[in-house]
This record gives C-alpha cells, sequence and structure tokens, in this order.
C-alpha cells in the first residue's frame, strides 16, 4: 500500500513544483537578464536623525483652508467653483497654543507649525483624502529635513492614492510603502526661508522611487528606502537658484533608453529676474498644490480659466515658474517641476540617456532672450531663440545605429511676435561636443551656453532644412516639422543609400495647424509651412531674402515646397514648389500645384497616414533667369525682360545673439506685411518693369536652364506676340522650343517629336562576374527629353527575351550620354544567366511609353565561368598530397568496418543471449555463456 | 509485477565460433579515429561551422573573464560544461582554444563508441552484438556530425550513452543493493552533467523516460486487460491486477523525477543564464498548439534547405540514406514488437526487450511535435536536433534483430550484401560529415589567404559592413580564428547585398561557389579593389554622393 501512496505523493509534489517552479523561473529569468547596474558616481548617504529632539504627538489640528474660491456669479456656472484643502497639523514635541482663531488657520496656518518637528497632512476636497504628507525632522548637527510622503496608486503615478498613517503611542508613523518617504530634502545650513523672506536654494533631494509623477519608464524604482535619484540645487545669491543637477542612483533597466542624469542652470546673460509662483506654504516655499494646467477648468468655462489665472492657479510659464514640488489637484499627481525653471528665457539644460561627463539625447537644449532688459525685467521671460541638440555620441548605446557621433540640431527663433516662431533650421551631421562644463556639482563634456549658437551657426551642415511658419507657430519648443535627420534619412547621412530622401521633395501633407498630430511630423509639412532643403549642403547655414516673393529662402536649397492653404475639394491639396534649377544658390523657380486628393494604401491605419506633395498639375508658374522673368497661367505665358531683379536682396545669417536677432529684424522689418500672395504668382513679376519678349494666351511647358541660358517649349497660337530680341519674323503659329541665352539672344525652333540616337557599345562579359554593357544615347534634336527611358532589351542565346532594364535620365538638346547597366543585373533569375552569345538592343521610351527610337541589336558573347568542375574544388579544397592521404584513410576505415562486420555477422549461429537474472560474480562481471 | 515467460523465446543456440578476432569489438572505436582523422585532414584543419565557431567564442570568453558567465560577448545558454572541460583542456595541454576544436575534438570523438559499445551489450546481450549495434550508429551521418564538430554533443551524446548504459545495468542488479545504489548514483551525477552541458537535450532525454514510463504504465494495464480477456474467453481465472504502479513504472517515475528536480538547481541555482532558454520550450509549445489548433503554418520550408544544401536531391538521398534505412528498420522493428506483444500475446520480457521500445515510442513522439513544431516556423528545424537521440535509440532495436538475423537460405549472397552497405554507409559518412564540397553546395572549408584578407579588413576598417559571403562560411572562420570583431566591423552574409553594406570580399572559393550555385557575385562592376592578396579581394563601392566615402 505504502508503494502505492508514496508515488502519488510525490507526484503531487512534483505538480506544485512545477507550478511554483515556473513563477521562480521566470523571476529569475527576468533577474537574470539584468545586469547589475553600472557604479554611479554619487554617494547616497543619509543623515540621520537627531534623537535628543521630542517627537511626541500633541493635539493636531485640522481645517479647511479655499484654495481658489470663484463665485458662480464671476463664472456663470451653476456653483461656485471651490477647491477645498483640508490642512492637519500635527505638532510634535510641544502642543500648539490653544488660542489659534478660524482666521488663524486660514490666514497663517504655517506659522502655527513649524518646520523643525512638525507633521502637515494636505488632503484635497475631504479630510480623509491625505494625498501627501509633509514632516520635519531635526537632524544631528542642526540640520533639519523635510520629509515628503506621497503613495503611488496602480498606474505607479505618485499621489493617486491617500497615504495611510497612524498616531498609535503618541507616534507619528506613515504606514504606506512601509514608511518609506518619498521625497527627503535636505537644506544647505540648516533653513528654509531667511529673516529677509529669502528661500534657500542650496539643496540635497533624494527620491526613494521613480521621478515624478512615476509610471513608465522608471516604474521598477519603488519606495523601498533605496535612493534611486540625487536631485542637488544651487545657488549664489539667496532666493534665486542658480543651477539644479538630477542624477540616477539606482539604475534598475541599464539597457532601457531612459533619462538618466539632467542638468539646468539659468544662463546669466539671457536670464530674466528669477520669478516663482506664491508659495503655497510660505514657511516651506518648495510646495504648491494648485490646479496643473487648468485645460479641466478651461473645458468648463473660459471665465473661470480666466479667473483662476488671475489667482495665480495653474501653471503659466510666461509669467513665473511653478513651485518645485507641484502636486496636481486636477490630476492627482505630485510632479517635479524643476527649481531653476524649465523652457523659458535663460533656460539651458542636458537631458540625458548617459551619465556624465559624456552625454546625449537632449543635450543641450538652451532657450535665450535677447531684449536689452532682460537681466532686469522679471516679465521678460518670453524666448526669442532656442537651440535644441539631439546628440548622439558613439558611446551611445540606446541611439539607433549609430557607428559615429550624431548631433541634430532644431535652431528656431521670433521676430517680432514674442509669442510666435517664425522661423526654424535643422541641421544633421556628426559633430562631437569636446568642453568641459561645469554645472553645479557635476562636470560634463557639452558646449557651453553662452557660445552655442555661435557653435551650431558656425558648422558645416551636411544636411539642412529651413523652415518658415508663415503665420507663426506657438508652443515652447519651436518648430517640429521637416526634419533634417529622421529613420528615413539616416541611410543618406550615413552613405548607405544613393537616393536622396523622398520626403525632402515630397513631404507629406499633414492636417493641423501647427502641433503635430501623427508620428510621422519629421517628414512632413502642415499648411501654411515653407520648408526647404539640402541634402549635401556642407555648408555654414545662410539665408537670402528674395525680391520676387518678399521671404527668407536658404542660400544653396535644392528646392523646397510650401503647403499652401486652400484647395477645392476636401482633402484636395495646393502646394507651391520651389525649384533651383540651375543648382546655383538660389530658387529660380516657383510652381503652384493642385495636388488630387489621395487614399491610404490598403492596410495602412489612416490615423498614421498622410498624403503627399505628390507633382500635381500646375497652375501657375514663374520662373527668374538673370534678367528674365518667365510667367505662365491660365491667362497665358509672358517671358519679360528685366534689368532691376537680383535673386537676393541680402544674405544674412540666422542670429546667434542680441546683436544679430535685432540685425535680423531689422533687415526683415521694411517688408513685414508685403509678403507676396503664394496664389498669385503674376503679382509677383508685375513688381518687375520690364519689356516683354514673348506673350502668348498658351501656357508653356518643360522650362529647363542650361549653361548658357534658358529654354521652354511653348505653344504659340494665332495672334501671339513676340517683341525685341525675340521677335522672328516668319515664325507661324504651332509649338516651339524657345531658347533664351544670357547674352539676350532669342531663338525658336519648331518643336519636333526628338528621335534620340541609340547604340549598344561592345562589351566583355563573364558569366555572373560583375560587368557593364552601356548604351549610348545621342539627343541631335535641339529639344529636350525629360524623363525619357533607356532601356536595354537582353536576348538570350536561345532567342529568349529576358527580363528587360532600364534607366530614366534627362536629356537636354545635343547631349550625348552613355548609360551603363549592371552585368549581371540585380536579381535576374539565375536561370537565364546562361553563357554564350546573348543580343543586346537599346531603346529610347518617352514618359508616354512611346518607342522613340531603338537600336540595332549588338552580339555580346558571355563567357562561361571556368570553374565549379570537382577537380578545381579538390584543387581548392586541400593540398596536393592530401587527396591520396584522404583515400588512405577512408579507404582503411572503410575497409575495417567492412571486414569487421563480416567477421561479426558469422555464419555459426547467433551469440546467446543473456540470461534475464544476470548472475554475478564478486567483482560484478556478468557471466556470458560466450 | 513480473513478467510471463515468453513462450516464444528461442531455444538454446549453438555456441558462437571462436575464430573471431577479439580486436575486432574495437572496430568501431579505430573507424572513428580514421573518420576524425579524414575530417580533419580533409580540409587540412581548416574548417569551421556555426556552432563550432560559437563554442570558440564562448569558451574565449570564459577564459578571458574567468567567469561561468561573462560580463559581455558569446554565452551559451544550453549549459556550461562543454565551455568547462574544454577550458580544463586548453589549461592542461597548452593548446589553442581553436587548435582543440578543429584538430583534437574530432578525434576525440572516437571515444564516444565506448559507451556506446557498453550500452549495446547491454541491450543485445553479447559482445557481438555490441559492436555491429555500434557499427550502426557510427556510420550515421547526423550523429557523426554532431559529434565530431566542436559543440556540446560530444559530451552530451557521452552522457547519455552511459545514462542508458547504467539504466539498464540497474534493472538487472535489484537484487544486489551495493551494485544497484552505485549504478543508481552514477546515473544521477551523469545526469547532472548533462543537464549542466545542455539543459535542452537533457530535458528532451528525462522527458522521453518520463513518456516512457507512461506508456509502461498504459502497456501493463493492456496486456492485464488483454489477458484477462483471452483467460475470459478460455473461461479460466483472471491474471492477478497486480500493483497500481509496477515497480519498473515506479522507478521510472522516481528517474523523471529526480532528473527534472536536478535539471531545475541547475537553472535555478548554478547556471540561471539557462534560464533564456527555457523560452524555446514555451515557443515551440505555442507554435506546436497554433499549428494544431489555428492550422497556422510558416510558409516558409523549414525544409527547404535540402534542395539548396546540396547539388542534387539524389546526391543528399545517397549520402543520408544510412539515416533513413535505420530508421525504417527501427520503425518495422518497433511495429512488429508491438503486434507480437499486443496481438499474438508475446511479452516484452526484459527490461532489454520492453525498455527500448518505449524510447523510441516515446522519442517518436517528440519527433512528431517537432515536426509540427517546424511547421509553425518560428523554432527551427528542431527534428533534425532529435535525430541523434532517434539514431541512437533505433539503433537499440535494429542492432540485436540484426545480429540475431540469420536467414537460412540465401546466407551468403545476405552477408555480402549486409557487409556492401556497411562499407557503403562508412563511405558516405564520411562524405556527408565533411559537407564533401563536390556533393554539397555547404562549404566548411576556408583558406589561409582569406582569413589574412578578413584580418586585413578587422585592422584597417572601423564600423564597417562587409559581405563575405553566400552564408556564414567566411564569417564563421574569422570567428573560429579572430574571434569578435576588434574594431566593431561586421561580416555579413547574404545571397544579395545588403544596401548598407559598401564592401565587398571576393575570394577564389568564392567564385567558385557563385558559379556552383549559379548565383552572381554581387559586386557593382566598377567598385575600387582596395586590397588583392591573389586569393581574395576587397572591393569598396564607389562613392555617389558626398556623404559616402
Amino acid at each position: 500500500m505504502r508503494s502505492q501512496i508514496l508515488p502519488a505523493v510525490l507526484l503531487a509534489v512534483t505538480v506544485f513544483l512545477l507550478v511554483y517552479g515556473v513563477d521562480l523561473m521566470n523571476e529569475r529569468r527576468r533577474a537574470a537578464e539584468q545586469a547589475p547596474p553600472p557604479p554611479l558616481p554619487t554617494g547616497t548617504d543619509v543623515p540621520q536623525p537627531d534623537p535628543t529632539h521630542s517627537l511626541e504627538v500633541y493635539n493636531p489640528v485640522t481645517f479647511m483652508i479655499e484654495r481658489f474660491l470663484v463665485p458662480a456669479s464671476e463664472t456663470g456656472l451653476e456653483e461656485d467653483f471651490v477647491s477645498p484643502v483640508w490642512i492637519t497639523i500635527i505638532p510634535r514635541g510641544r502642543p500648539l497654543a490653544t488660542d489659534l482663531t478660524p482666521l488663524d488657520l486660514r490666514e497663517r496656518w504655517w506659522e502655527i507649525g513649524n518646520t523643525t518637528t512638525d507633521v502637515y497632512l494636505f488632503a484635497p476636497g475631504t479630510p480623509e483624502n491625505v494625498r501627501l504628507i509633509l514632516e520635519f525632522v531635526p537632524l544631528v548637527g542642526d540640520q533639519t529635513e523635510a520629509r515628503i510622503y506621497v503613495s503611488a496608486g496602480e498606474t505607479g503615478l505618485f499621489g493617486t492614492r491617500t497615504v495611510e498613517y497612524s498616531f498609535a503611542g503618541h507616534r507619528f508613523r506613515v504606514l504606506s510603502n512601509r514608511g518609506f518617504p518619498y521625497i527627503r530634502v535636505y537644506p544647505k545650513d540648516g533653513w528654509w526661508v531667511n529673516q529677509q523672506g529669502q528661500t534657500n536654494y542650496n539643496l540635497r533631494v533624494l527620491i526613494d522611487g521613480a521621478l515624478p509623477p512615476g509610471g513608465y519608464p522608471y516604474e521598477k524604482q519603488l519606495v523601498d528606502g533605496t535612493v534611486d535619484w540625487e536631485v542637488r540645487v544651487g545657488s549664489i545669491e539667496p532666493g534665486s537658484p542658480s543651477w539644479q543637477t538630477t542624477l540616477i542612483q539606482y539604475d534598475p533597466s541599464p539597457t532601457r533608453a531612459y533619462a538618466r542624469f539632467g542638468a539646468s542652470t539659468r544662463m546669466p546673460e539671457s536670464s530674466p529676474p528669477f520669478r516663482v509662483s506664491d508659495p503655497f506654504m510660505p514657511s516651506f516655499p518648495y510646495l504648491d498644490l494648485s490646479l496643473g494646467s487648468l485645460e479641466i477648468q478651461k473645458k468648463s468655462s473660459e471665465r473661470l480659466y480666466k479667473r483662476l489665472r488671475e489667482l495665480g492657479a495653474g501653471i503659466n510659464l510666461w509669467e513665473k515658474n511653478p513651485s518645485p514640488f507641484y502636486y496636481d489637484m486636477a490630476w492627482q499627481q505630485l510632479q517635479l517641476k524643476g527649481f531653476v525653471g524649465i523652457q523659458t528665457a535663460g533656460s539651458y539644460y542636458y537631458n540625458s540617456y548617459l551619465l556624465p561627463p559624456i552625454i546625449s539625447f537632449e543635450s543641450p537644449y538652451a532657450f535665450y532672450n535677447f531684449a536689452p532688459d532682460v537681466r532686469t525685467n522679471p516679465d521678460r521671460r518670453q524666448v526669442h531663440l532656442l537651440v535644441r541638440a539631439e546628440y548622439a555620441p558613439l558611446e551611445d548605446s540606446f541611439a539607433h545605429q549609430t557607428h559615429k557621433d550624431r548631433s541634430n540640431l532644431r535652431y528656431a527663433w521670433k521676430t517680432e511676435e514674442e509669442d510666435l516662431w517664425r522661423y526654424n533650421i535643422k541641421m544633421a551631421g556628426s559633430y562631437r561636443y569636446t568642453e568641459e562644463i561645469q554645472i553645479g556639482n557635476i562636470s560634463l563634456i557639452g558646449v557651453p551656453p553662452s557660445t552655442y549658437p555661435q557653435w551650431v551657426i558656425s558648422k558645416r551642415w551636411p544636411v539642412i532644412t529651413f523652415i518658415e511658419s508663415v503665420n507663426g507657430t506657438s508652443g515652447s519648443e519651436g518648430i517640429y516639422y521637416y526634419d533634417a535627420q529622421t529613420p528615413q534619412s539616416l541611410p543618406w547621412l550615413d552613405g548607405y543609400q544613393d537616393e536622396v530622401p523622398l520626403y525632402f521633395e515630397v513631404p507629406d501633407l499633414e492636417p493641423g495647424t501647427g502641433l503635430s498630430t501623427t508620428s510621422r511630423s519629421n517628414v512632413s509639412l502642415v499648411v501654411d509651412y515653407r520648408g526647404e532643403y539640402s541634402a549635401s549642403y556642407f555648408r555654414k547655414p545662410e539665408l537670402y531674402f528674395s525680391p520676387l516673393d518678399q521671404r527668407l529662402h536658404l542660400l544653396h536649397a535644392d528646392g523646397g515646397l510650401w503647403y499652401v492653404a486652400g484647395g477645392e475639394k476636401l482633402g484636395d491639396h495646393r502646394i507651391l514648389r520651389m525649384h533651383n534649377l540651375r543648382k546655383d544658390a538660389y530658387i529660380d523657380g516657383w510652381t503652384l500645384e493642385y495636388v488630387p486628393a489621395q487614399s491610404p494604401p490598403e492596410g495602412v491605419d489612416i490615423e498614421e497616414w498622410s498624403p503627399r506633395a505628390w507633382p500635381g498639375e500646375i497652375e501657375q508658374a514663374l520662373y527668374a533667369f538673370d534678367n528674365y522673368l518667365l510667367y505662365s497661367g491660365a491667362e497665358g505665358t509672358e517671358l519679360r525682360q528685366v534689368s532691376d531683379y537680383e535673386p537676393a536682396r541680402f544674405t544674412i545669417t540666422p542670429p546667434t545673439d542680441a546683436a544679430t536677432w535685432n540685425e535680423f529684424r531689422q533687415r526683415l522689418r521694411p517688408f513685414r506685411g508685403r509678403e507676396s500672395d503664394p496664389t498669385a504668382l503674376r503679382e509677383w513679376m508685375d513688381q518687375f518693369d520690364g519689356t516683354t519678349l514673348i506673350s502668348s494666351t498658351a501656357p508653356l511647358s518643360t522650362v529647363q536652364a542650361t549653361k548658357t541660358g534658358f529654354h521652354f517649349e511653348l505653344a504659340l497660337p494665332p495672334g501671339f506676340r513676340s517683341y525685341g530680341a525675340c521677335q522672328q519674323p516668319g515664325v507661324e503659329p504651332g509649338t516651339y522650343l524657345v531658347f533664351v541665352d544670357d547674352a539676350g539672344g532669342c531663338r525658336f525652333e519648331p518643336a519636333a517629336i526628338p528621335s534620340p540616337q541609340v547604340s549598344v557599345l561592345p562589351a566583355t562579359l563573364t558569366r555572373l562576374e560583375p560587368g557593364f554593357i552601356y548604351v549610348r544615347v545621342v539627343n541631335e534634336h535641339s529639344g529636350d527629353l525629360i524623363g525619357v527611358r533607356v532601356v536595354l532589351q537582353p536576348i538570350t542565346p536561345g532567342g529568349k527575351e529576358s527580363r528587360t532594364l532600364y534607366h530614366t535620365v534627362d536629356l537636354q538638346a545635343d547631349d550625348d550620354i552613355t548609360v551603363g547597366f549592371q552585368w549581371p543585373p540585380p536579381a535576374i533569375e539565375v536561370e537565364a544567366l546562361e553563357a554564350g552569345p546573348w543580343s543586346f538592343i537599346g531603346r529610347a521610351v518617352n514618359r508616354q511609353g512611346l518607342i522613340l527610337s531603338s537600336s540595332e541589336p549588338v552580339e555580346i558573347m558571355v563567357t562561361p565561368i571556368p570553374a565549379g568542375n570537382p577537380i578545381d574544388i579538390i584543387r581548392r579544397s586541400l593540398a596536393l598530397m592530401t587527396p591520396v592521404l584522404m583515400v588512405l584513410v577512408i579507404g582503411a576505415g572503410t575497409s575495417l568496418m567492412a571486414f569487421a562486420f563480416w567477421q561479426q555477422w558469422s555464419a555459426t549461429g547467433p551469440e546467446p543471449a543473456l540470461p534475464d537474472a544476470a548472475r554475478f560474480d564478486r567483482d560484478g562481471d556478468q557471466n556470458n555463456a560466450n | 509485477m513480473r513478467t510471463e515467460p515468453d513462450s516464444t523465446r528461442p531455444q538454446a543456440l549453438p555456441p558462437v565460433s571462436r575464430n573471431i578476432p577479439a580486436w575486432l569489438v574495437l572496430a568501431p572505436l579505430l573507424y572513428m579515429l580514421f573518420l576524425g582523422g579524414y575530417f580533419v585532414v580533409r580540409f587540412e584543419g581548416r574548417w569551421a561551422e556555426v556552432d563550432t565557431t560559437l563554442f570558440t567564442s564562448a569558451i574565449r570568453n570564459i577564459m578571458q573573464s574567468g567567469h561561468l558567465v561573462p560580463a559581455s560577448g558569446e554565452v551559451y545558454p544550453g549549459g556550461y560544461g562543454y565551455q568547462s572541460i574544454s577550458f580544463f583542456l586548453v589549461r592542461m595541454t597548452g593548446l589553442e582554444v581553436r587548435q582543440l576544436q578543429q584538430l583534437i575534438y574530432p578525434l576525440l570523438a572516437s571515444l564516444v563508441v565506448l559507451p556506446a559499445w557498453l550500452l549495446y551489450r547491454e541491450v543485445s546481450g553479447s559482445a557481438r552484438g555490441a559492436t555491429i549495434s555500434a557499427m550502426l550508429l557510427f556510420t550515421q551521418p547526423e550523429f557523426l556530425f554532431v559529434i565530431i564538430r566542436g559543440s556540446h554533443e560530444k559530451f552530451t551524446r557521452t552522457y547519455m550513452l552511459l545514462c542508458l548504459f547504467l539504466l539498464f545495468r540497474s534493472f538487472k542488479l535489484r537484487d544486489t543493493s551495493r551494485l544497484f545504489g552505485l549504478h543508481v548514483g552514477l546515473f544521477y551525477l551523469l545526469a547532472f552533467a548533462f543537464a549542466s552541458t545542455n539543459n535542452a537535450m537533457a530535458v528532451s532525454f528525462f522527458v522521453s523516460i518520463g513518456t516512457a514510463m507512461g506508456m509502461r504504465w498504459v502497456q501493463e494495464k493492456v496486456w492485464w486487460l488483454r489477458t484477462r480477456l483471452a483467460r475470459w474467453m478460455r473461461k479460466t481465472p483472471p491474471p492477478d491486477l497486480g500493483p497500481l504502479f509496477s515497480p519498473d513504472v515506479q522507478r521510472l517515475f522516481y528517474i523523471t523525477l529526480i532528473c527534472i528536480g536536478l535539471t531545475y538547481v541547475v537553472l535555478l541555482y548554478i547556471y540561471p543564464y539557462g534560464l533564456s532558454n527555457v523560452s524555446f520550450f514555451t515557443r515551440l509549445g505555442q507554435e506546436s498548439v497554433s499549428v494544431v489548433t489555428e492550422g497556422t503554418t510558416t510558409k516558409v520550408n523549414p525544409y527547404s534547405y535540402v534542395k539548396t544544401s546540396w547539388t542534387s536531391l539524389p546526391f543528399y538521398l545517397l549520402v543520408s540514406s544510412s539515416n533513413w534505412i535505420l530508421l525504417g528498420g527501427a520503425a518495422l522493428i518497433w511495429l512488429w514488437k508491438g503486434v507480437r506483444w499486443f496481438w499474438k500475446g508475446d511479452t516484452l520480457q526484459t527490461e532489454s526487450e520492453w525498455l527500448p521500445w518505449l524510447l523510441f515510442a516515446s522519442l517518436g513522439v517528440q519527433a512528431v511535435g517537432s515536426v509540427v513544431a517546424d511547421m509553425g516556423g518560428g523554432v527551427g528545424n528542431i527534428q533534425v536536433r532529435l535525430f541523434p537521440s532517434i539514431s541512437i535509440m533505433s539503433v537499440m532495436l535494429v542492432g540485436p534483430a540484426l545480429t540475431r538475423w540469420r536467414p537460412v537460405r540465401l546466407f551468403r549472397p545476405v552477408r555480402l550484401a549486409l557487409t556492401a552497405a556497411i562499407a557503403l554507409m562508412a563511405v558516405m559518412a564520411g562524405l556527408k560529415v565533411t559537407n564533401e564540397p563536390m556533393l554539397s553546395n555547404k562549404w566548411m572549408f576556408y583558406h589561409q589567404d582569406e582569413v589574412t584578407a578578413l584580418e586585413w579588413c578587422d585592422t584597417h576598417l572601423h564600423y564597417a559592413h562587409i559581405w563575405t559571403e553566400f552564408d556564414e562560411r567566411l564569417w564563421v572562420a574569422f570567428g573560429m580564428t579572430q574571434g569578435e570583431s576588434r574594431r566593431e566591423n561586421r561580416y555579413l552574409m547574404n545571397f544579395l547585398r545588403p544596401e548598407r553594406v559598401r564592401n565587398v570580399l571576393i575570394t577564389d572559393i568564392t567564385r567558385l561557389r557563385s558559379s556552383r550555385m549559379k548565383i552572381p557575385l554581387p559586386l557593382p562592376p566598377d567598385s575600387f579593389r582596395v586590397y588583392d592578396n591573389g586569393e581574395a579581394q576587397l572591393y569598396h563601392l564607389r562613392p555617389r554622393t558626398r556623404h559616402q566615402q
């Protein structure tokens, strides 16, 4: 019986262990997958409480204050808006005064308790809803510590759950998170506010848990008694913080890309006087309980929103910095807002994935104000120039496909409207930081704030885009669109791609009003945004002002596009495309195009798709070549010779400091409000008087710039007029190519169907070996051939047509070019690559598919590759004498096996099998009947 | 429960001829030495393949870091035993890791013959049966390849063979406590070593024992039912049901339990890095379930490599014919024994009869599962990984049967034919195990000049992507001879040239392969030739943009 029960019991135990073991294995696997955290630079020694101070709890007092009260009469709502906060002061070590009045409690409650031993409970809404506890603890050496307790909910966000506590035995204890405080604050010299009312901004802050508000990506940092972050704040003068550093102490996910280090400072030359929100608790001025961005209230009532703003509720960076420990009662979260401020004038910070001294990611990010009184006027908080680097040095393992340093810059500035970004330059390259910067207690390698803009503008950037927000863009971070460095452009930047990324010339057209609505903003433009690019720039950024459209352009741009508002049908788009036909420093062509509506491809989520600025139907066109302006539109075509046209009224570099910024604005100011209408190109031309050389009611087509001038194809209907140098007696109505040269010459040639000469050149080819077959194309015709396909038709030795190959080329008049086709062609069927006499026919095919001309078949012998036979393989795979050895070895082994088998499998009968119960002798050998 | 005597057992047999030289029992060992020597000599010691290179890197990594699980570099998740033993050998002998892997281990693989011979002697009951069975096993190319190359299987297969030997023997020693205890202890020691060297293979083995346990229980109960039915029809008293779990079943149960426990200990406490292999089983299960329940299969045929890896399918079938013959023969014998046992009422008397039968069946279950999982496409060709285990079990069925088989008529022609078959299998094994370049498209050899070219690349290029071959041939050669790139270069392989690759290494052997496989060289004809040592050339693509160099 026992023998039956035991296996069953063991089976049950096994099943249990299996289930438990799987859990354990999973946990260990997760632990095993994480490497130990790297050593981190600063110590986390925590000062000890002073045991001589009594922390015995006396009579707590609870009262309510109306944090923000707005009567219904002021808002039009049905009820008053009230955000009550219940405060409990727990005196320790001595009782509170007994003669406190409600007014005392409402008006000066912070003076009733102290900031040495007392505890404060904050409960928004109802007294039970304690969300934040502030405890003061005296330390050894007359120091003091402020402890902030908050509790995280299921989302991991701190402040979303009540904090549990108890008064058992006249001792106050926090029960949540096993009593560990979330944040500890240590003031240097032990005071929070001095007698002059100035706040002490020399602080050390230890955070046990994720950075506020918590949650992703720091969800593994728990409130467990281990310091996870250390924040240091420093100031040069009391009441005004100068710098702040934030450094991770415990890194639970060393391979995850998240910020591990932050450093910020206030740039002396560009910072207004420090201003922070009025403290909620003046004796501890770093804390606030307020309403956040007020977006909830704004949705409820605009009047309420405005009134709350007037009361100082909410956050308005352009007025004041929010308090650093900011409890948002609307979202019920504790947030760390930063001591020195963020993204306002004078801000300069690093937000790095890597630990110093080598930094990465958003490093640095600088905000400049160039007003002359910025250092004395506290209202000067707006930013005039921002410079943001997305930096990934070689050491940055979190960066995408890094094998070199990457620097990707956003350089945005405003002009006249202080709240609207106007221009933006994006630059991508590979410049490494080299200078040592000291921010507070941390030394890192970066770019000094005072020379940062100059550093950027002085570099020759390989890829660049220039964006103008025609109506200005609000926000604190400049313009997001039309980036120079994107996942689509990285292969081009790294030299792995031969073609310019398509989005430069054909960006996405996003709906919206300036803020991105999809994840593709970096390859998009929105309405009223104008972008220009150069994919191989390698110059210092420079702009010029065009007298035609009265706008700034990027010098040496390859082209650009303006997403013009409008369109007749929903989803249709109108764009103004800019061309640089002569490949020089200036835009010389503008085409207003109508792009029809598009649909997302099958299977693509429409939320993540945008239509693209494909070439559309040209409604108007304007070209400017030296002294000639050429316009075409619905009303016809005009070629005008002008005398006072210069492609650039002036050139200018982006501003880098107050002086250049003011100069920049000064240069542009006369032209404000006089910018040309992008849908009225005729008016652009009419700014310049001149002589009409050609006037036709028909539109032109195929404008081409040449080395000596330009030409275009134009239909001349009856009644056309030509004047001056273009007056050609005897020119009948018809379609002509009009040639205009720089010397002023003008001639007409009838446009005929071009017929280029095509021939296949002799070649020597070996099967499977790389080679070239050349096709020569000569355009003897005076007309251009744009988008011609040069086709190569291979015919196998068996007479079968193989897959055709083609290249698309643009042929100008009199061009004589040779197009090379790689042999063997990529991806051709291997069975088709036989050796023997192949024939090749060359053809020229126009865009409509019409064969313009064809060559005679040329026979080219493809010789077989003399390899692959067994002797060659043997010769390659081993030395001369080895075959002999091989034969001997394998022969010997095989013979041995054969002989052994022959003998073993003998004819005299099978060997008797061993009996079931073996008998063993003393040595354990098996008795064998053999 | 004791099994009934088999009334169909043959009577006492005439004695064996005493003319058989004793040294012939060493024939398989000597053959393996020849084969190992051939393996080395065929390519003059310059051969490499993926697993061998990975283990070479893992061994070097342990040697350099001094840790079983180094913080960076190659770490083998399956276990640490092979690396540890190799580390020991390298330190004792002063050899390089590469020399051990390429030159010594192929010869050392011959030692696997010894535990195999012992096992098959237990199963067949005779030295002759052991020799014949060993000959069968060591002419199986799939088995030979994995023990000859530089991977863990020369040890793990040894552990498996020894475990089986001790298991079989311990069944016979139940009445002798001291010896029984010794065998059991040794068995678990080897099981521990097995789990430490490759946890996945060990678990497969332990699961097969567990499955055999279950099958044995079913087998016993079915036999009892059958016997009861027969007796009921004869109106004789029914047989004694016996205990719920017979001693055989209990024994196998304990073995499975303890072995799984040993694996837990290894994974949880000794080598937690191996826990990442657990995901292998999870995926295996998921893939299998999705194939069965949803019918989702991969569009990629996991066995399509057979067609491209050999010059022709008939060649492949010829060189691997011994695999199929053995497997087919084992399946037939298994069926025949099953019919005898169930239909005719013969019992599988000794553990030498029923245990191989059950182990073969349990591995068959795993094989079916692996085919299903392969159809899911996510894990890989698991069936190929199981084949050596299946070979071992198949020989346990075929070897004794072949030894006992004596055709009354046509004995001499049959003997001649079988001898010729063995000889042919031996030759084919030699061809397949080396992926003979004349027959195979999967070449394992490299030239010193190619390695020199790779060294030059690694010295002069930085963060570069370099196309080396249509497959991993040169990449593993580099790994074997140089280890990891010292300048963050990546050596890539593909039929086409990936876009990021701007450096292309072409060697004379690459050209041969291009011609053999009829694949063009992925080299733009206007590329710059920046290095040429006569045998190998490095080309750099011509820059076409300002961002290219």
